[in-house]
């Protein structure tokens, strides 16, 4: 009886543990720096929910994201939607972000000369902020190793 | 336990060395394990620096990293590949050697930067690709060889690195062709895969110049952030599209505009005519004088067209002149512009004296009218001219005949006695 017992208690805490593998990286937080100001509306005190199990194939287009171009700050955490996936079809046309044929849903107006089309290569995002600082226009499509994982919401 | 069952058998001492002797190959095992685990985490962290410096553009500090990370981890495929120099036979040869080492499931990856390094140095690609990268490669190698690049067809996502360093490429090759359609292709194609490549501001601004629905101020503004180099680009993107030239003639930086550039930029100018007029003068240049002289006589000023007239080149000026005499109405320099014109001389009626008036027409015989006033000699003293169109008046005060004389521009056109009221001419 007892060690049935002790396999019980085993396995509850191996149970555990692999629990806690996969719920802990589904409610990190992260807070975005002070001085990053590429989302509008964005309050810097307040933390938002991260989920870092995410990878690139799992994002669809307008998902909030969190992705690193450097370990200091702003760098370290910015912040933007996903305008497209592997795959997409990108171009500006007339100063608006086109994926796939139709206007971008979030920071399409880029007021940039008409550009592309390209294909997003394999294992990258193009992501959109609204400042374009740090975003696509600015850096490329984004590798999925410098994606943090994925933001429940952004204003 | 295991102590006693070992003493009973081998005895006390024995059982020590055993002991001992385990005890020393538990520890080795350890010191391997634990060694090994120590230089996984160093490498683990030296690529993650690799990937912390790469993302942030540096390229020097991100290659060390590599260099360090594939040093810990010689059979890791990311440390590899991190740390290698394709651009150079040496580093195509290093990681060649290293592509044996790497997990098979890796290998494709190692393949296709070994192939990427091929075609970036000119050379035949021998290693195994397929899809869109062997595409772009082939398309990164015909651009180093110089030869014809076909627009890229597939629909399928190639590799990130493969499609960075195809766009610059394909961009460099197209700009050496310097056929428009190409160019607008490949810069287009670079700005959205590679924005922060070194030449991405001369990029941007080239697809600005040759980009009718982007705004000429942020246009401007494009050219005002490269300065100096500005000029050049600008001017090699009028000569890819001519019909464009006038609008990216404002854009040249003031201190680069040739004569041309300030002629297209004038006579675009949406200033004052005024100002248009006294910045052609300023610029003492031949055909500038003359399209900004042209370009006054559309904007109905006669007057500022003649300024610019006179330094306007010798072959064109008397055209010139004679549509300036011809808006001014200036018969009289018209007609000594065009001796050979009769439709150009001014004629008058023959003068008829009225109630207190002479009257005559004025005018040549297509219908224009001196914008001066003639002067007209009644009995030898000048007379008070009043002019309706065509029409003049003199009043008169006697009731004989009259002598009277009609001039224009100092030239005599009619000279006789005027009847009086009634009389018979």
């Amino acid at each position: 009886m007892d060690l049935v017992w002790h396999w019980l208690t085993y396995a509850f805490l191996i149970a555990l543990m692999v629990a806690a593998a996969m719920v802990i990286p589904r409610c990190q937080r992260v807070r975005p720096g002070d001085d990053y100001r590429d989302i509008d509306n964005l309050d810097p005190t307040e933390s938002i929910s991260l989920d870092t199990t995410v990878r690139v194939h799992g994002y669809e287009r307008g998902d909030a994201v969190c992705y690193q171009l450097g370990e200091d700050e702003p760098l370290d955490r910015l912040f933007g939607w996903v305008a497209a996936r592997p795959g997409d079809e990108v171009a500006i046309v007339g100063g608006t972000l086109i994926v796939n044929g139709e206007a971008a849903t979030r920071g399409a107006n880029l007021g940039m000369p008409a550009a592309g089309p390209i294909r997003v290569p394999a294992d990258h995002l193009f992501i959109i902020s609204d400042g374009h600082r740090y975003d696509s226009t600015a850096h490329g499509p984004i590798p999925g190793r410098a994606l943090r994982g994925r933001v429940a919401e952004l204003p | 336990m295991i102590a006693q069952v070992m003493a009973e058998k081998f005895g006390e001492r024995n059982a020590g060395f055993v002991m001992l002797g385990f005890a020393a190959v538990v520890l080795l095992i350890a010191v391997v394990v634990g060694w090994g685990a120590i230089t996984r985490w160093r490498a683990a962290s030296a690529l993650a620096d690799w990937n912390a410096r790469s993302l942030s553009n540096e390229h020097a500090a991100a290659r060390e990293a590599g260099a360090e990370a594939a040093a810990l981890a010689p059979s890791s495929a990311a440390a590899i590949l991190a740390a290698a120099d394709l651009a150079s036979s040496d580093g195509y040869a290093r990681l060649e050697a290293s592509a044996g080492r790497v997990r098979p499931g890796d290998r494709a990856l190692v393949d296709a930067a070994l192939a990427l390094s091929q075609a970036i140095r000119g050379k035949d690609i021998t290693n195994t690709v397929a899809g869109p990268d062997e595409e772009l490669l082939r398309a990164i190698l015909h651009a180093e060889r110089g030869e014809d690049t076909a627009p890229i067809a597939s629909t399928e996502p190639a590799t990130g690195a493969i499609a960075r360093a195809a766009a610059s490429r394909l961009a460099r090759a197209a700009w050496r062709r310097g056929e428009l359609q190409p160019i607008l292709r490949a810069f287009g194609t670079l700005v959205l895969t590679d924005p922060s490549h070194k030449d991405a501001q001369r990029v941007r601004l080239v697809l600005a110049a040759l980009d009718p629905q982007y705004p000429p101020a942020q246009f401007q503004a494009h050219a005002n952030r490269l300065a100096a180099e500005a000029g050049d680009l600008l001017r090699a993107c009028q000569r890819l599209a001519p019909e464009r030239a006038a609008a990216i003639a404002v854009a040249v930086p003031a201190t680069q505009r040739t004569p041309e550039d300030l002629r297209r930029l004038l006579l675009t100018s949406d200033q004052p005519i005024e100002k248009v007029v006294e910045e052609a003068r300023r610029s003492h240049d031949p055909a500038t004088n003359e399209a900004i002289a042209w370009r006054a006589l559309d904007a109905g000023r006669p007057d500022l067209a003649k300024a610019l007239a006179a330094a306007a080149p010798e072959a064109s000026r008397k055209d010139l002149e004679k549509a300036i005499a011809a808006a001014r109405g200036d018969l009289a320099a018209l007609a000594e512009l065009a001796p050979e014109r009769t439709d150009l001389q001014p004629v008058v009626s023959h003068p008829i004296a009225g109630d207190g008036v002479i009257t005559f027409h004025l005018a040549t015989r297509s219908g224009l009218v001196p914008t001066d006033a003639p002067i007209v000699v009644l009995d030898g003293s000048p007379a008070d001219v009043r002019r309706w169109d065509s029409l003049v008046s003199v009043p008169t005060s006697g009731a004989g005949f009259t002598a009277a004389e009609v001039r224009l521009g100092g030239r005599v056109l009619w000279s006789g006695n005027v009847a009086p009221s009634g009389a018979a001419p």
